[in-house]
């Protein structure tokens, strides 16, 4: 059945008025068939209790006209006054039952029938108090021929059949009353019970379709949950591989410009500088005897120059060639050296032991130093520098110092100070790159390489030791 | 007559060959030995520091190894004969460690050939009375 309804269930909770409706409607026949079980039980009582009253009465005149014969006889036997009492009280209080037994019974069925009992019962009462009458004027004759005729015995014997008829008339209506009030009982209850069931019903179909709805929000939320999760994890995985790919396109990029610049250097530069010896020696040849052809000469070792010249800047700007050719430490020293004189700054330069074994590690600190040390000169303002590379919690650290007037990276952003490229390295690296400033407070740029193994010592440019070629910087 | 030895330690064949050939030309320099990397240079030096030769031609980026390591085991040796430098990366701090590693002058290998030339013709010149009367 619930499987049946159940269409037509969603219909009305889907549609929150015909629900409101339908509640409604519901408590409207609980509250009507409680009252008119009430009002059936109320009426049907109230009927009861007017024919307990009738009965009552008709019992109360048989009673009555019974204890007053019976007076009448102790009375006729003894001679004594004081027997004479229930005649006195019937005769006070039989007018009284006679009339509330007509007014009941009046334009019914039993008119007539009361009527006819209530004369007979009058008729009796007169009768006992005439016997009485005689019995006490001495006319003995007199009250024994009342007495001794049948008269007075067919009344009694018909207000007794007219009342036992009543009463059983009574009796019959009062069980019919009974069970009228039962049945409203009966009806109030069933209706009650079936209300009550209905209200589970519903409650339980409220319960049932609240149940889904909370499963299905549960089991919406566990979904964005996993979809979050994977697309944390997509995140994850894409941004691994561009990085990958991003570390991968550096080391690409810096191992040709690298062989470029060692070509530009090794091949190139060779060439002019073998076509500059071959103008020198015809230079020194002809130099006397043809002025015209020492001048041009003069102007293509001019032209060679200029050309050596473009070589050169082309391939410390592919590859710092001190970095190639000399290894860190010697081309960090003469880097700073260098911008001290250019610039003016006091400079300081904090070498350990510990040195990056990796090639793109020694480039990406080189060029940090560099890019940093260019900011220095053009923001900073400063007077002095720090540069110290080193190891800390095993990591390779460089940090660059100054004490310029600082700035706020927050409002300015890593980018701004060209910085960027450098953290994209570093982190491609393995590393970190943190710049930290304020106004006022100088600026400090921090790189974090991890340590890597050493590798096996190939041709390596930079054989030297490090320590062997210290001591012409410290001078 | 080629008075002046040199010792020329250069990677590239190219340059080496033309700069024999200029030196020899030009200064009346004789080119006695040539080696492309620092080991074989301080190989070469350590043979005998005195009489190899009066001047070591040395260039600053080797194939492996650095001219700056050539002049410093020059230093160490107490080699007596004369070092210059003859380099594309002739920077002033280039020069002043070349200087102070006891480099007598450092060439710039565009500009400055002319220059290197006439070092040599000169040193030849004055030079060549004692080495070529010792020699002979």
């Amino acid at each position: 059945m619930l499987r049946h309804l159940n269409p037509w269930l969603e219909g009305a909770s889907r549609n929150r008025g015909l629900a409101i409706g339908f509640a409604a409607l519901a408590a409207a026949a609980v509250m009507g068939v409680s009252e008119a079980a009430f009002w059936g039980a109320d009426e049907a009582l109230t009927k009861s209790q007017a024919r307990h009253e009738a009965r009552n009465d008709g019992l109360r005149l048989r009673e009555l006209l019974t204890d007053a014969e019976t007076a009448q006889r102790g009375y006729l036997l003894t001679g004594r006054d004081d027997y004479l009492a229930p005649l006195q009280l019937a005769t006070r209080e039989l007018p009284d039952v006679l009339s509330r037994l007509r007014g009941q019974y009046a334009s019914s069925e039993w008119e007539v029938l009361v009527n006819d009992a209530s004369t007979r019962a009058n008729e009796k009462l007169s009768e006992l108090q005439l016997v009485v009458k005689l019995y006490r004027e001495g006319s003995v004759t007199a009250w024994r021929g009342l007495v001794e005729s049948d008269i007075g015995r067919e009344k009694m014997q018909a207000v007794r059949d007219a009342v036992a008829q009543l009463d059983r008339h009574e009796l019959a209506l009062i069980a019919r009353e009974r069970d009228a009030v039962f049945r409203s009982l009966t009806y109030g209850r069933i209706g009650v019970h079936g209300l009550t069931l209905l209200s589970l019903f519903g409650l339980a179909i409220f319960l049932r379709r609240n149940e889904a709805l909370l499963a299905a929000r549960r089991e919406h939320a566990a979904e964005l949950a996993s979809e979050r999760d994977r697309l944390d994890r997509e995140v994850a995985r894409r941004t691994a591989e561009l990085t990958e790919l991003a570390r991968h396109l550096q080391t690409v990029r810096e191992d040709e410009r690298a062989r470029l610049a060692r070509e530009l250097h090794d091949e190139l530069g060779a060439l002019l500088t073998a076509a500059k010896l071959d103008v020198a020696r015809i230079r020194r040849m002809t130099r006397t005897g043809a002025p015209e052809i020492d001048e041009r000469l003069k102007h293509m070792s001019e032209l060679l120059d200029q050309g050596i010249a473009l070589k050169r800047r082309i391939i410390e700007d592919l590859r710092p060639s001190a970095l190639s050719n000399l290894g860190l430490v010697p081309a960090l020293e003469i880097l700073t050296t260098e911008f001290a004189q250019r610039s003016g700054l006091q400079l300081s330069l904090e070498l350990t032991d510990t040195m990056p074994t990796d090639d793109a590690d020694r480039l990406a600190l080189y060029r940090l130093v560099q890019e940093a040390l260019t900011n220095v000169m053009r923001h900073a303002k400063a007077k002095q520098v720090r540069i110290s590379l080193g190891e800390a919690d095993g990591l390779l650290q460089l940090s660059i110092r100054d004490d310029g007037q600082g700035f706020n990276p927050e409002a300015v952003g890593s980018g701004h100070h060209g910085l960027l490229g450098m953290r994209y390295r570093i982190e491609s690296l393995g590393g970190s790159l943190q710049l930290l400033s304020a106004p006022g407070r100088g600026t400090l740029v921090l790189a974090r390489l991890p340590r890597r193994p050493e590798p096996d010592p190939v041709d390596e440019p930079a054989v030297t030791a490090p320590g062997e070629l210290a001591h012409p910087a410290a001078s | 007559m080629p008075a002046l030895k040199a010792f020329i330690v250069e990677d590239s064949p190219v340059i080496l060959e033309n700069l024999v050939a200029t030196l020899e030309e030009l200064a009346q320099v004789e080119v006695v030995g040539s080696v492309a990397d620092e080991a074989g240079a301080v190989r070469w030096m350590s043979r005998d520091p005195d009489a190899n030769a009066d001047l070591f031609i040395v260039d600053v980026f080797l194939r492996s190894g650095t001219g700056l390591g050539v002049l410093q085991a020059a230093q160490q040796l107490g080699v007596r004969a004369r070092r210059v430098v003859l380099t594309n990366y002739a920077t002033e701090e280039m020069r002043r460690r070349c200087a102070s590693l006891g480099a007598e002058r450092v060439f710039d290998k565009s500009r400055e050939l002319d220059d290197l030339i006439t070092y040599c013709a000169e040193l030849a010149e004055h030079a060549t009375p004692r080495p070529a009367a010792a020699a002979n």
